[in-house]
C-alpha cells in the first residue's frame, strides 16, 4: 500500500477571473521510506504539487489517498489531525517561531498533540542533540545562522515521528555547503528512520541522492526518474 | 491549557511592549473608573441607607395600624395604634430574636409660634433614649446633630428645633415658644416648650420645619397614649425582609389589624436615587467596556494581521481553528488580567487618596456637607473583572476568527 497517492490531481487558481493551471492531472504514488524529489524551474509547479501533498491545500479535481484514506472527504480538523501526528514540513524560510528558543520550538507540534511538558521536552532535546543542535537549544531564532534554523525546522519536522516529510525549498536560502549538508541530514534520516521525505529544488545539484526525481514544467510531471544518481 | 500558548502570548506582549502597555493602560483606567464609580455609588446607597434607617429614623421595619398610611391624616383617632395596639405590638415582637431597639413614635403638623410670628412645623415624636440609638448608628453620613443640650425622657417640656426654622422664627437656645395642633379629637390644644437644641436636619427641604419633640410631650400635645408608629432597629439588616414576613404573620395569626412596612417601603427617595445611579452607572459600564473592547480588537487585529505566517505555520503543523482562537484568546486574556491588576492598584490608590483628601460634599437632598467616601467593595471588583476578562476574550475571537479561517497556503505566503 502506497503512503501517498495521487488520481489525476489537478489545481488552478483563478487571478481577476483568469484561470491559471498550477498543477495537471498529476497521477503518482509514493511509498514508505522514499526520498523524493520534485524538480524544475520556477513556476513549474512545484511548491503547489507540495501543498497538495501536505494536505495544507485542496485539488481542483482529482483524488488525493493518504494511507489509503480519501483526503477530500476528510474535515479541516481531520486533515489538521494528519498533518500533526503523520506529517512534518520544513520551509524555505524555516518559519519558526519569532518568540521561542530553538527547543520550544521542536517542542511545538508535541505540544499541538496535547503531550505533557515533561514529555515534549524530553524529545524535542533529543532531535535536537540529533541536529548537533544542543548547544543552541536556549537561543530564540534570530540567534541562529540560516543552516542551524534550518535544522532546527528539521528537528520540528520529525519530532513527532512522521510518517512523511514534506520539504519545500528546505535549501533555497541556504549557501550550497549548508544545503549539502542540510541535504545530506535529510538523506540520514531517511535511511535510518525510514521516514518519507518529499522535497521540492530548483537546484539540479542536489538530485544525485534521490531514490526518485519528479521533474515539473507548466504544472505537468514531465519525467519521473527513479534510482540514486551521483550528484557530480 | 497548554503552556505554549501562555509563552507565545506573554511574549508576543513583550516583544509589542508599547503597544501592550497602551492597551493595558486603557484597561486599567477603564477598571479603575468603574470601581471608583461602583465605589462611589455603593457609599451612596449605604449612605442612604442609613440616612433612612437611623438619620430619619424609620429604623429597619415600622408598624402602623392597616390603613394608617392612606387614610391616617383623615381619620386619626381610628389609625392610631392605641396603648392596648402598643402593649400587643410589646408582646409580639418580644418573641423574635434580633431586635435591637423597639420604640413607639408620633408624627404631628401644626403650627410654632414665639409670640409674635407663627409658622407650621413637623414634629417628629421620639423617646429620647432612642434618638441616641439612632444616631449613634451613624457613620457615613454623621454630622454635628445639634447644638445645645441632648434632650432627656424626664424633661417632657424640652424640645429640638431645626436650623432653619430656628432662624425663621428667631428662635434661640433657652428660648420658649407655643406649638398649637389639634387634638386626636379635632379640639385645638397648645403647650408651652422651651428650645434645648438646634437641630442639624439632614434633608434640605425639612430644614425650616422640623421640630425634635419627646414622645411623651407630643402624647399630651395630641391628648392620646397611643401612637402613629412603632419602629424596630435590628440587630442585622439582612434580616429586615425575613422579620417583616415574620412579623406579618404574627400579627395576622393574632388577629390583630397591624402590617410590618420595611424602611426600603417607607423610603421613595432611596429608590429613586438608586434607580438613578443604576442607569448612571450602566451607561458607564457600557462606555468603559466599548472602549476596552475597542481597544483590545484593534491591539488583536494588529497581532493577528502581523503574524499571518505564524498562523499558517502553525496550522500547517496542525493546530486546529480553535486552537488559533485560543493563541490570541490567550493573549487577549493576559492583557485583560495585566490591566485588572493594574486598574485595582489604580482602584486602591484612589481610594486612598480619597480617604487622606476626605474631601466634603453636599449631596442634593441633604443640607449639610458630609465627607466623600469611596467604599472598597472587593465583590463589585472580582464581579467587573470577571466581566472585563469575559469582554477581553469575546473581543479577541473577531480577529481571532479572521486569522482562523485563512487558508493556510496565502498564509503562509504572507509576508
Amino acid at each position: 500500500m502506497p503512503l501517498l497517492r495521487l488520481e489525476g490531481v489537478s489545481k488552478r487558481y483563478s487571478f481577476g477571473g483568469t484561470e491559471l493551471p498550477a498543477v495537471r492531472e498529476v497521477t503518482l504514488s509514493i511509498s514508505e521510506g522514499e526520498f523524493v524529489a520534485v524538480w524544475g524551474p520556477s513556476g513549474s509547479g512545484k511548491t503547489t504539487l507540495l501543498n497538495l501533498i501536505g494536505l495544507i491545500d485542496e485539488p481542483t479535481a482529482g483524488r488525493i489517498f493518504f494511507r489509503d484514506r480519501d483526503v477530500g472527504r476528510l474535515t479541516d480538523n481531520q486533515k489538521a489531525e494528519i498533518r500533526n501526528r503523520e506529517l512534518g514540513f520544513i520551509f524555505q524560510h524555516f518559519n519558526l517561531i519569532p518568540v521561542l528558543s530553538a527547543l520550544e520550538n521542536v517542542m511545538l507540534p508535541l505540544q499541538i498533540q496535547g503531550r505533557s511538558s515533561r514529555e515534549a521536552r524530553q524529545r524535542a532535546l533529543a532531535r535536537l542533540e540529533q541536529m548537533g543542535l544542543s548547544p543552541f537549544k536556549d537561543h530564540r531564532p534570530d540567534k541562529l545562522s540560516g543552516g542551524q534554523q534550518q535544522r532546527v525546522a528539521i528537528a520540528r519536522a520529525l519530532v513527532t515521528n512522521p510518517a512523511l516529510v514534506v520539504a519545500d525549498e528546505p535549501t533555497a536560502n541556504l549557501d550550497s555547503k549548508t544545503a549539502l549538508k542540510i541535504l545530506e541530514i535529510m538523506r540520514e534520516l531517511n535511511r535510518k528512520e525510514r521516514t518519507t521525505f518529499i522535497f521540492s529544488t530548483h537546484d539540479q545539484r542536489l538530485l544525485g541522492r534521490v531514490d526518485r526525481r519528479i521533474e515539473m514544467e507548466d504544472g505537468w510531471v514531465r519525467s519521473e526518474v527513479f534510482g540514486e544518481h551521483s550528484m557530480d | 491549557m497548554n503552556t505554549a500558548w501562555i509563552k507565545i502570548a506573554f511574549r508576543n506582549l513583550i516583544k509589542n511592549g508599547r503597544r501592550s502597555l497602551i492597551t493595558i493602560t486603557a484597561i486599567s483606567l477603564g477598571y479603575a473608573a468603574v470601581n471608583l464609580f461602583g465605589g462611589f455609588t455603593a457609599y451612596m446607597y449605604a449612605g442612604l441607607q442609613e440616612g433612612a434607617i437611623y438619620g430619619n429614623m424609620k429604623g429597619h421595619l415600622t408598624i402602623f395600624k392597616k390603613g394608617f398610611l392612606e387614610k391616617g391624616q383623615l381619620e386619626p383617632e381610628r389609625y392610631l395604634l392605641t396603648a392596648t395596639d402598643l402593649e400587643e405590638v410589646q408582646r409580639t415582637v418580644g418573641d423574635l430574636a434580633g431586635i435591637e431597639l423597639i420604640t413607639p413614635q408620633l408624627t404631628l403638623n401644626g403650627l410654632i409660634s414665639n409670640g409674635r410670628v407663627s409658622t407650621i412645623f413637623i414634629a417628629r415624636g421620639v423617646e429620647p433614649s432612642a434618638l441616641d440609638v439612632f444616631w449613634g448608628h451613624r457613620l457615613l453620613t454623621k454630622t454635628q446633630d445639634y447644638e445645645g443640650e441632648p434632650l432627656r425622657d424626664d424633661d417632657v417640656d424640652a424640645i429640638g428645633v431645626a436650623r432653619g426654622l430656628a432662624r425663621m422664627i428667631d428662635l434661640s437656645l433657652g428660648s420658649t415658644a407655643v406649638i398649637m395642633t389639634n387634638t386626636v379629637d379635632g379640639q385645638i390644644n397648645a403647650m408651652d416648650v422651651r428650645v434645648v437644641q438646634v437641630v442639624n436636619v439632614a434633608a434640605s427641604v425639612l430644614e425650616d420645619k422640623i421640630l425634635v419633640v419627646p414622645f411623651k410631650l407630643l402624647q399630651r400635645l395630641y391628648d392620646t397614649e397611643g401612637a402613629d408608629r412603632v419602629v424596630l432597629l435590628l440587630k442585622d439588616g439582612k434580616e429586615t425582609l425575613p422579620l417583616q414576613k415574620t412579623l406579618q404573620d404574627a400579627f395576622t395569626r393574632r388577629g390583630l389589624p397591624l402590617e410590618v412596612k420595611s424602611w426600603q417601603e417607607l423610603s421613595p427617595e432611596y429608590r429613586k436615587t438608586k434607580s438613578m445611579f443604576d442607569v448612571v452607572f450602566f451607561f458607564l459600564f457600557v462606555i468603559v467596556f466599548v472602549i476596552v473592547v475597542m481597544s483590545v480588537i484593534n491591539t488583536m487585529s494588529m497581532a493577528v494581521f502581523e503574524r499571518i505566517r505564524e498562523i499558517g505555520t502553525l496550522r500547517s503543523l496542525g493546530l486546529k481553528y480553535r486552537g488559533v482562537l485560543w493563541l490570541f484568546g490567550v493573549e487577549s486574556l493576559l492583557l485583560g488580567l495585566f490591566g485588572s491588576a493594574l486598574g485595582i492598584v489604580l482602584t486602591v490608590l484612589g481610594c486612598l487618596w480619597v480617604d487622606y483628601r476626605q474631601p466634603l460634599w453636599t449631596p442634593p437632598i441633604l443640607s449639610n456637607p458630609i465627607p466623600l467616601r469611596i467604599l472598597y467593595v472587593p465583590s463589585f471588583w472580582v464581579g467587573s473583572l470577571v466581566a472585563l476578562i469575559l469582554l477581553c476574550l469575546v473581543a479577541s475571537l473577531l480577529p481571532a476568527r479572521r486569522g482562523a479561517r485563512l487558508n493556510v497556503v496565502e498564509a503562509l505566503g504572507h509576508v
